[in-house]
């Protein structure tokens, strides 16, 4: 695998630990029955985090590969691991994204976009549009002013609007997708892709190739079409701001710029963009708990 | 492949400046129509115009609009607006595209002029139906259903008398919504250039029975807007005498469309109005010519039923008759008769997205040819006006394909 | 009461008891939508059947279609190129859409049989479109005499009756099962339902009038747990479909599809001689979005979510479906004005992609609920 979807150099899936303020270290301290955990299992990567006091813990991205259920398992105790914590003092989990059915541990599966629009509300309250952009679907999500869900969208069975494109294109384009939003920053001139298929998008990006375009233009257009079929998804439903963009493609800088254009409105993402479904998932856990 | 610019300029056609002439006032006088104190009525390519004509109201297509949109390659964008509007994107791109454009006043002259009415008639397809009807929710204005019954089994009194209601029915409207009454010797006058200007069109169609054919499909493409928006004035029966003249002076000369022409192809579909150079130019390098269409003769197809004399009764039945709306059977006979009178050798089929009743029985129609007159034909994909589900690459190589099967069963044949 | 009684319905969907009216010497003509005059068929002495679809890999139909029309014409077809239907003598077929006309000729030419007709409908209601619906209708009924048939007015009335009675029936169990007395889940509902287009309708009406007994005569009530919905569409050919609304956290309790309630809703037409209550029958009954304006379709639509209490509507459509994507935008546009949230899911010929459907519906229902 040359990249992953977010089109950034991949971290190595890894642990971010965010000290608890306090600096409660020691687990005999802690409230046992405050600890929620969010599992979000996805079709490329499986990410977990811990919530405690309105606050998160940590957070952990590992790949999916074969098993759901096991990558599920996996990210989770891995988190728990480096947490220090015990399984046995978290107190409810909340599971999602497609394999949620297969983490037969979680105390409830909820779907990713309940997940992404509580996780957005959490780390920003007054967003009011999340866009989540993952390996195979492209999701709109309006909330009310209370961050709950009132509308959402959801991509069709064609995968123009979703990272899977990107992964196609990229290969098409011999470049690593973790290089592709930097260059097609550089762009000058983005290339016009036209077609809305995956495939004739790929048999386009081979022709422009061989004129000899340039890889940074064709990129760029290459994130305009990403861009054009969310946007039509994200007006159909009816986007307001402040917008959030979260899942693995929010991490690809040229897709956000495009879709900014597209939108004609600003689009925060945050660090916790690829996280942000499993955050979600603990805040849900932590409410209902 | 490489042809001097002197061969280039004497198959360019001196009435392709004299029709956009005639368009542009056309559309000039259609967009000032407040002004003027004219009303403007939108119909479907298929729909009875003369009357319209006859009651001095403006007739303006979507359908020739929908052309122009995706001639000027604006279809593409217009559609993604129709698609954040909601509508799918497997609907009809001419429908699509209009829809839009009504909303942004976008492609190549800034939308049309908004209508006093809607004239839809349903000979064509059923989506227009439903495309007049957001059209009529849209501007709140009223919209007339011509219902022409689909004729499977030709046209028995019954459908005569129901349609022939309607039309009186549709006078009735007019004089309503216009306020003025219907002259009927304006009718006899407007009918008369109707149908002359559709003899001129069917005469310009058949100068391509030359060898070499003075005229590509291309052009049929191209010069048929006139007929579609403007049957009915004076006009257009001008326009027409003057291109025939033109055909027949290039056929006199041995002028051929395309210089060494040596296949003879027949267009199946509506045009993929995005690449009508590209198709055009790809075709021409293979040395072949589409001599004719199935598309553009259907606006003068119906002539064998139309009477000048009473124009009206013989309206009826020459818009319920067109090629959309009779059975597979009589696409097939109609097919087979025009592989015969241009000497087609292949047949290119245009599947189109946008169009499902003239894409649906493709096949059966494709496996006849074959059979009856063994000749082999290709088919290509496209949604006639959106540009982004059109594979140029994927077009080519079937082409390419195709003519090199044409190729080496024509030196077979031995032609 | 005890749990309905569902085996012959289930047995039934084989198509096992057309086939056999077949094998006694007589036939079966087959249809494709509600618009179908199956009247006169009956009283012509055939068994109409209706055709189904569903979800299969279309290969053979792939060669005669191209792949841009309604997954249920497509998967139909492919069902009878592999010989389902060659107990049909044919395809009667009312003009709603450009594709099931075409479909028409596409079976005439590569399925074979003695009666191919399509019945032209006119659009608007009228004196005038009613004398040419007649005219139509008696141009069909030429047809059938020539393939066999023989239909007179008192025929026709006994069809007319025994369908009129059908429907009058189903009503019946859709308003029992909506009250709580027929405790059928709601694929199970529409297999019964399914099993009325497929088999002879007298055996169809007494098995859906058991059905109805056995629910009258109990006390016990049972509404279907879960969020009540409607179902807006055609064809909802799968009932797994319906399966995964009401394992998704959804009660589907009514619908308006054509597999659905606007199959039975207006059960007889009104007039002096049989043809005319046929044809009052067929242009007063809830229309399809090939035959009217969606302006008449909202009020319909919102009168039946508030009737049944549904609280959200499902937008199941055949992908491809002109009449019905075209209306899509400005239905939900009525519904959202009125309060009523809605979800869309587009039905595919390859399979119900229920890992997305899951997704949508479960959001849906914590949405709404």
């Amino acid at each position: 695998m040359r990249g992953d979807i977010s089109g950034r150099r991949r971290e190595s899936p890894g642990c971010t630990v965010e000290k608890p303020g306090s600096g409660a270290t020691a687990i005999e301290e802690r409230d046992e029955e405050m600890y929620t955990a969010g599992i979000d299992v996805g079709s490329i990567t499986a990410k977990a985090a811990v919530f405690k006091d309105g606050a998160v813990l940590g957070t952990k991205v590992i790949f999916t590969g074969y098993s759901a259920g096991d990558a599920g398992r996996r990210v989770y105790e891995e988190l728990l691991g480096e947490l220090g914590l015990d399984a046995s003092s978290v107190s409810r989990i909340v599971s999602t994204g497609y394999g949620r059915n297969s983490v037969t541990f979680a105390s409830k599966a909820m779907t990713e976009i309940i997940c992404h629009g509580a996780g957005a509300h959490f780390l920003n309250p007054h967003v009011r549009s999340v866009i989540d952009v993952g390996g195979q679907d492209s999701k709109v999500i309006i909330l009310n002013g209370e961050g709950r869900v009132s509308d959402f969208a959801m991509n069709d069975k064609c995968a123009a609007g979703t990272g899977r494109f990107l992964e196609v294109m990229a290969r098409a384009l011999e470049v690593d997708l973790a290089d592709f939003g930097q260059l097609s920053l550089v762009s000058d001139e983005p290339s016009r892709i036209s077609s809305i298929c995956t495939v004739f998008a790929e048999s386009e990006v081979i022709s422009l190739i061989s004129k000899g375009e340039q890889r940074k233009n064709i990129i760029a257009g290459i994130h305009d079409a990403v861009a054009s079929r969310i946007a039509a998804l994200a007006k159909r439903t009816g986007i307001r701001p402040p917008v959030m963009m979260t899942g693995g493609v929010a991490r690809n800088i040229g897709v956000v710029k495009a879709l900014e254009r597209k939108l004609e409105l600003p689009i925060e993402v945050l660090e916790s963009a690829q996280t942000n479904g499993a955050i979600g998932a603990a805040v849900i856990a932590a409410r209902h708990g | 492949m490489t042809e001097s610019a002197a061969g280039r300029d004497k198959r360019k056609f001196a009435s392709a400046k004299k029709m956009r002439d005639i368009m542009t006032s056309y559309y000039i006088e259609a967009k000032s129509a407040k002004e003027t104190g004219k009303k403007v009525a939108w119909i479907t390519s298929g729909g009875p115009v003369e009357p319209l004509i006859a009651m001095d109201i403006i007739p303006v297509y979507p359908e020739n609009h929908g052309a122009m949109i995706g001639a000027s390659k604006m279809g593409g964008n217009l559609c993604e607006k129709a698609g954040e509007m909601g509508y799918s994107d497997d609907l009809c791109s001419y429908a699509r595209a209009d829809i839009a454009c009504s909303l942004v006043n976008g492609g190549p002259i800034g939308g049309l002029p908004a209508p006093d009415m809607l004239i839809c008639c349903n000979n064509i397809c059923g989506t227009v139906l439903k495309w007049y009807e957001i059209q009529a929710r849209y501007y709140k204005v009223p919209l007339f259903i011509f219902d022409t019954p689909f004729c499977h089994t030709g046209y028995g009194d019954e459908v005569k008398r129901y349609v022939r209601r309607q039309i009186d029915e549709y006078i009735a409207f007019l004089e309503e919504s216009s306020g003025k009454k219907f002259d009927h010797d304006r009718m006899m006058e407007v009918g008369k250039y109707s149908v002359e200007a559709q003899v001129l069109w069917q005469s310009v169609l058949d100068t391509a029975m030359t060898k070499p054919s003075p005229m590509t499909c291309f052009d049929a493409f191209f010069f048929l807007a006139l007929i579609v928006t403007l049957r009915g004035m004076e006009v257009t029966v001008d326009f027409y005498r003057g291109l025939l003249e033109e055909m027949r002076e290039r056929v006199k000369e041995g002028i051929g469309a395309v210089p060494r022409e040596r296949y003879r192809l027949l267009w199946d579909n509506l045009p993929i109005w995005y690449r009508i150079k590209w198709l055009s130019d790809i075709f021409t390098a293979h040395e072949a010519c589409l001599v004719a269409d199935t598309y553009t003769s259907a606006w003068c197809g119906q002539l064998k039923y139309m009477d000048e004399g009473r124009f009206l009764d013989s309206m009826a039945e020459g818009y319920t008759r067109v090629y959309l709306n009779i059975g597979v059977d009589e696409m097939i006979k109609s097919v087979l008769e025009m592989v015969d009178k241009y000497g087609v050798d292949g047949f290119v089929m245009h599947s189109n997205r946008s169009c499902k009743p003239y894409s649906l029985g493709q096949y059966d129609i494709r496996r006849a040819v074959q059979e009856k007159r063994g000749i082999p034909s290709v088919i290509i994909e496209s949604h006639m006006v959106d540009d982004r589900s059109f594979s140029e690459s994927q077009a080519e190589t079937r082409i390419d394909a195709f003519m090199e099967i044409l190729r080496e069963s024509k030196g077979k044949r031995g032609a | 009461m005890n749990s309905p009684h569902l085996a012959p319905f289930l047995d039934a969907l084989s198509m096992e008891p057309a086939r056999n009216s077949v094998s006694k010497g007589g036939k079966a003509i087959g249809y494709f939508c509600t618009y179908t005059p199956v009247e006169m068929i009956h009283a012509a002495g055939f068994t109409p059947v209706r055709v189904g679809g569903g979800i299969a890999a279309v290969t053979a139909a792939d060669a005669l279609t191209p792949n841009f029309i309604c997954p249920f014409m497509r998967v139909a077809l492919e069902r009878a190129l592999a010989g389902e239907y060659r107990f049909l003598s044919g395809i009667v077929q009312g003009y709603t859409c450009d594709v099931a006309c075409g479909l028409v000729h596409i079976w005439e030419e590569n399925i074979g049989g003695e009666i191919y007709h399509t019945v032209p409908l006119p659009y608007n209601d009228s004196p005038a479109a009613r004398d040419f619906l007649r005219a139509s209708l008696q141009e069909l009924a030429a047809k059938l005499k020539a393939a066999g048939g023989c239909m007179s007015d008192g025929s026709l009335n006994r069809s007319l009756a025994l369908y009129g009675k059908i429907r009058k029936t189903v009503m019946e169990l859709y308003e029992l099962r909506q009250s709580g007395k027929l405790p059928l889940s709601g694929a199970d509902f529409y297999r019964v339902l399914q099993a009325g287009f497929v088999t002879p309708p007298e055996d169809y009406l007494v098995m859906a009038e058991r059905l109805r007994d056995q629910a009258a005569d109990t006390d016990e009530t049972d509404t279907p747990r879960g969020i009540p919905i409607l179902i807006s569409g055609s064809l909802v050919e799968v009932p797994e479909i319906v399966a995964i609304c009401e394992d998704a956290g959804g009660a589907v309790v009514a619908d308006d599809l054509c597999t659905g309630y606007r199959w039975f809703s207006h059960p007889e037409g009104e007039g002096h001689d049989p043809m005319e209550r046929l044809i009052d029958r067929y242009m007063k009954r809830i229309p399809c979005p090939s035959r009217t304006r969606a302006e008449e379709r909202i009020p319909c639509l919102v009168e039946l979510v508030s009737r049944s209490g549904a609280r959200g509507v499902v937008f199941l459509l055949q992908k491809f479906c002109t009449p019905h994507l075209a209306d899509h935008p400005v239905l939900v546009k009525a519904l959202k004005e009125r309060g009523i949230p809605s979800l869309f899911f587009e039905m595919e010929e390859t399979g119900i992609m229920e890992g997305q459907l899951r997704t949508r519906l479960e959001s849906f229902f914590q949405v709404i609920g």
